[in-house]
């Protein structure tokens, strides 16, 4: 069986009409950011950045999100670990991430439960085999994964798991993009919008944040051709200043999005301000368990305090991820930070911009 | 984080399916999807399948570039004989 729509969204003669078409149209000077961590990997993957011209800059922002989980959130992490009888379930990226004292790899190292998982799915099943232990989920993402972390909240509480907790680091994408475009010193032209979080949100979720700053907004896909295509289309509005708000990944996303899954993700969740790291607290940015389900919330559960952490000295992972700076303006970059000894998550996570910088340049 | 490759259902049982992508079958939860049917195409993330993707739309996506490019490049042939 082949690849559904892979191939043909890798056509190599489509690419090159792409660029060509982009260079033809590309005069100005213009800033393009990706919101997505799955983008960045994909944009260095197909070498995307080396057959645009030289006039479009492409920027790596606040979409992976390791990267944007709050230190505090990792510290916690960690101290859950520390709790006797406890397992840790969490996504592969997370083990590595810096807290200020410790990573979840290290606690496991000493001897802590801590497990990766695919999905939570499988965290509440490790509940239903270990009822005498404590399971938490530590979750971080965006509008993809939040739905899922619903679902798996919802699934502990029909097979009354009251052994399962979740500590999760939820984050939206509009308000996030409102900040930025709030933020000193910012220059963004256009956002390339992340694929598959649109899948759940519809392409109105943006009109808000598109309308306000007026500013050129496609969804792409994740393959090279979704990708050109995207690029090509805010170029195109750059010139003729004229902005929109295209959705260019039309197989897989609608302008109301995943009506289910934000029905089960506003069941569970409730919007709530939140920190992101290097990015700072941001209103109705984050989601938090409803009142009815705070029996699943592990920090309650375990009545644990989360202070405020400062983030690691010199590591410019915030202004990277705002498009301010790239990696190679860090001054740790290569030398004390590395994927092998990372100081901060935008070089842990394979999705990380400095990471995808290290990898590929 | 996003497994951006879509995946075929080959099996439904209740809220799992097994999918396949290129072979390779997984299991899936359907908890998030309306109207899962076999043989479909779907978008997984974290275990779970959070959309169909449209053939229709997939197809004339790629139909609409491929004629943005042609007329680009009559275009071009046109000046080249002009001159
Ligand atoms: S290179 Fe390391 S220290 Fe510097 S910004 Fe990136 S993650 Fe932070």
């Amino acid at each position: 069986m082949s690849l559904k729509y892979i191939e043909e969204y890798r056509d190599a003669s489509l690419a090159r009409g792409l660029v060509k078409k982009i260079r033809l149209v590309s005069k100005k000077q213009i800033r393009l950011m990706e919101v997505c961590g799955t983008h960045t990997t994909s944009i260095f993957r197909h070498g995307i950045r080396s057959v645009l011209p030289d006039n479009i800059t492409l920027l790596s922002g606040p979409g992976c999100p390791v990267c944007v989980t709050a230190q505090k959130d990792i510290d916690a992490y960690v101290q859950f670990s520390r709790i006797k009888d406890t397992i840790v379930t969490t996504f592969g990226d997370l083990i590595k991430v810096p807290g200020s004292g410790s990573t979840l790899g290290k606690e496991k190292a000493l001897g802590a439960d801590v497990r990766i998982v695919y999905s939570i799915f499988d965290a509440v099943n490790i509940a239903k085999e270990n009822r005498d232990k404590e399971v938490v989920f530590c979750g971080v993402g965006f509008e993809t994964t939040i739905p899922t972390i619903a679902a798996g909240v919802l699934m502990a509480q029909s097979q009354n798991l009251t052994n399962f907790s979740v500590h999760t680091s939820n984050k939206l994408t509009p308000p996030a993009l409102a900040a930025l475009m709030e933020a000193d010193g910012i220059e963004i032209d256009g956002f390339l919008l992340p694929g598959h979080v649109s899948v759940i949100t519809g392409t109105d979720a943006y009109r808000g944040t598109f309308e306000k700053y007026d500013i050129p907004s496609v969804i792409s896909g994740f393959e090279p051709i979704d990708i050109l295509e995207a690029v090509l289309y805010l170029v195109q509005q750059n010139e003729s200043g004229t902005p929109e708000l295209v959705n260019a990944y039309k197989r897989a996303v609608s302008d109301q999005g995943n009506i289910k899954a934000k029905k089960i993700m506003n069941q569970v969740f409730e919007v709530c301000s939140t920190c992101w790291r290097g990015l700072g607290e941001i209103p109705q940015s984050g989601m938090k368990l409803k009142k009815k389900y705070h029996g699943f919330d592990a920090a309650l559960k375990f009545d644990m305090d989360l202070p405020d952490v400062p983030e690691p000295k010199g590591c410019a992972c915030g202004q990277i991820l705002m498009g301010l700076k790239t990696p190679e303006q860090c001054g740790l970059y290569k030398k004390k930070c590395t994927p092998m000894t990372p100081i901060g998550p935008c070089m842990v996570s394979t999705e990380g911009s400095c990471a995808a910088f290290y990898k590929y340049s | 984080m996003c497994l951006a490759v879509p995946s075929r259902i080959i099996e439904i049982n209740d809220t799992i399916a097994r999918v396949d992508v290129d072979g390779v079958v997984r299991e899936t939860s359907l908890m998030l999807l309306d109207d899962p049917k076999i043989g479909e195409y779907v978008i997984v993330h974290a275990g779970f399948a959070i959309n169909k993707v449209d053939e229709k739309a997939a197809l004339q996506t790629l139909q609409d570039m491929r004629n943005i490019l042609a007329a680009e490049n009559a275009g071009d042939n046109g000046l080249i004989n002009q001159q």
